[in-house]
């Protein structure tokens, strides 16, 4: 080894960078005992590599901590985020017990289940009754009929004064004139003393047959209690006239609000809101109609009343629209609050805007009540129960 | 504060090898507890053990990148061994300074002992002339002398078309730094004199 083959080869670098061979490194030690020049020259390399690796080891010690501190960021940001992760987890946990309750109370299950308790209660089966589905149905007025069917199946009776009722075409948002309204609460009436008298077999004079008692001396309102729940699955036949009308003129009107919370509820309003402004400019006085809007509000709270007992029931309300392809198609459950229980009335009245408003008999009818539960008949002919034991109590739809 | 992901050893070689930065504080957080339990049972303070385990973390910086690494044993333990023979060589050396003892200055056996043969003042002639020269020729020469890198790694960080050219320009730089550095030194002797 001499001082050009050190050189050349960059010794005393390879021996500052420990990369010299064992064989090398020691020819190397014997080449620097005996040259001065190398030796020298290592000197120099010595400082200019071993600075550069005490400058780039101070360096890198600072590029250590800032990578450290860096990260410590890092780790608190990620410790929020696991926070927040957290946080949804749990609120998933809330959330899902929350749609799962619900959907045991309002879903389709227990409309099935509602169906079933008909059944039981009616001594029916509607596994013969075969309903066609919306899907089938593509023209407005198909849809109508089979909405119809759906309500109440009529029997073969009823079904020849269906068809007349459905021929008689009410054009869109066509309004209900005052003689026409006048002309359906009068025979809204006696429709429904009628649909009563074939309900419960009473005949709804002494003139017809019937007993002459104190309760039908006062009209319609004194005999509805005489029936017995089990009347109600007859059929409603003379007042589907006035009923299909109303009916039809709601299905067309676009300007129907819709409400949703608890669905089954919302969707129970709806069947009432067209029928509103007609109910009250018939049972309010003239100065309260002036003070009174027509308002599309559903009823909030009803009043079940006679002469002297009454019973008022809250109806749940919802806040959410509700899709007009599901508006004809009445909850099978909604829930009631029961305020005051004393008695049972054929007049139904809410209050909209701390106004009363009453409704016409014919379109909510109460058909019988028993001590526990009120049973009744809407626009659609089901028949609603609602159990009176408690106060928060929930209405289960029960076809006819 | 330590919810930090955490790498395996070999992912933590090769990204030292694929030249990620920010290994070195992954690493630092991830044997910190390690290193501090034993210096602070040795009679050493936290700074002193944060100290103790950069130093580790650079020896095994340049280890890896000086080529034909292989890690043995888990990477804790590798780091842990460099550890304490830093600081025992670092208490050795105290204990010298504190009792006068002439005896030879332990050295340990990492590149990095030889910087302790230069004085201060020297560095910091180098570093002045660092400051000098190009910042291309400063970074290369750091590549190469102090992280070890090898010529193909080296062109690949610095886009060099091949190690022929790292060649090349690392001779150059050392040669323009050599000449700073003479010329610093020339001026260090005027002033002394």
């Amino acid at each position: 080894m001499n001082c050009q083959i050190i050189k050349d080869n960059e010794y005393h670098e390879k021996y500052l960078l420990e990369r010299l061979s064992q064989q090398e490194l020691t020819e190397y030690k014997q080449h620097l005992k005996e040259c001065e020049a190398c030796r020298k020259e290592l000197e120099n390399q010595l400082l200019v590599i071993g600075s550069l690796r005490e400058i780039g080891k101070k360096q890198m010690k600072d590029e250590i901590r800032r990578q450290v501190e860096k990260q410590k960021i890092e780790a608190d940001r990620f410790n929020w985020n696991m926070v927040l992760k957290i946080a949804a987890v749990i609120l998933f946990f809330v959330i899902t017990p929350g749609m799962i309750y619900y959907y045991s109370t309002f879903g389709p299950a227990v409309e099935k289940k509602s169906d079933t308790a008909r059944e039981i209660a009616f001594g029916e089966t509607s596994k013969n009754v075969k309903e066609p589905s919306l899907s089938e149905i593509s023209s407005e007025k198909e849809r109508v009929e089979a909405e119809k069917g759906r309500r109440d199946t009529p029997s073969e009776e009823t079904q020849d004064i269906e068809q007349e009722t459905v021929s008689q075409e009410i054009t869109p948002k066509q309004e209900i004139s005052v003689d026409d309204k006048d002309q359906l609460s009068a025979i809204s009436k006696s429709k429904t003393e009628q649909s009563l008298d074939e309900l419960t077999g009473i005949p709804a004079s002494p003139a017809e047959g019937g007993a002459p008692t104190a309760a039908s001396a006062e009209g319609w309102q004194g005999r509805e209690k005489q029936i017995t729940p089990y009347a109600a699955t007859a059929p409603l036949k003379q007042s589907e006239h006035e009923y299909e009308r109303v009916e039809s003129a709601k299905r067309l009107d676009k300007k129907v609000g819709l409400s949703r919370g608890i669905e089954e509820p919302s969707q129970y309003t709806y069947s009432y809101q067209s029928m509103i402004p007609t109910c009250a400019e018939k049972t309010l006085s003239s100065d309260k109609m002036e003070d009174t809007k027509r308002e599309s509000l559903p009823p909030q709270t009803w009043l079940f009343q006679s002469d002297n007992r009454q019973i008022q029931v809250e109806v749940k309300l919802s806040e959410h629209p509700e899709e007009e392809a599901e508006a004809n198609q009445l909850p099978g459950q909604f829930p009631v609050e029961v305020l005051r229980r004393d008695s049972l009335n054929l007049y139904m009245q809410w209050f909209v805007n701390q106004t009363l408003y009453s409704l016409n008999p014919q379109e909510i009818i109460i058909q019988s009540t028993n001590s526990d539960t009120l049973i009744m008949t809407a626009q659609n002919k089901y028949i609603y129960l609602i159990p009176l034991t408690e106060q928060v109590s929930q209405a289960s739809q029960q076809k006819p | 504060m330590q919810n930090l992901i955490f790498f395996s050893d070999r992912q933590y070689i090769e990204r030292i090898r694929l030249n990620d930065r920010e290994v070195l504080g992954e690493i630092f957080l991830k044997y910190q507890g390690m290193v501090l339990n034993y210096v602070l049972k040795h009679g050493g303070k936290e700074t002193d053990a944060e100290d103790i385990l950069q130093e580790a973390i650079i020896v095994l910086w340049q280890k890896v990148n000086a080529g034909n690494f292989q890690l043995t044993s888990r990477l804790g333990t590798y780091l842990m061994g460099i550890a304490k023979n830093k600081w025992l060589a670092q208490l050795r050396k105290d204990k010298r300074l504190t009792s006068d003892d002439n005896r030879e200055d332990p050295v340990d056996d990492n590149p990095s002992s030889l910087e302790r043969l230069l004085t201060d003042e020297k560095i910091k002639l180098v570093r002045r002339a660092l400051e000098v020269i190009q910042p291309l020729c400063k970074k290369l020469l750091m590549l190469f002398y102090f992280e070890e890198k090898n010529m193909n790694d080296i062109a690949k960080i610095m886009n060099f078309a091949n190690t022929d050219v790292v060649k090349s320009k690392k001779y150059q730089c050392k040669k323009a730094l050599e000449e700073v550095i003479q010329k610093e030194m020339v001026k260090v002797e005027g002033k002394n004199l």
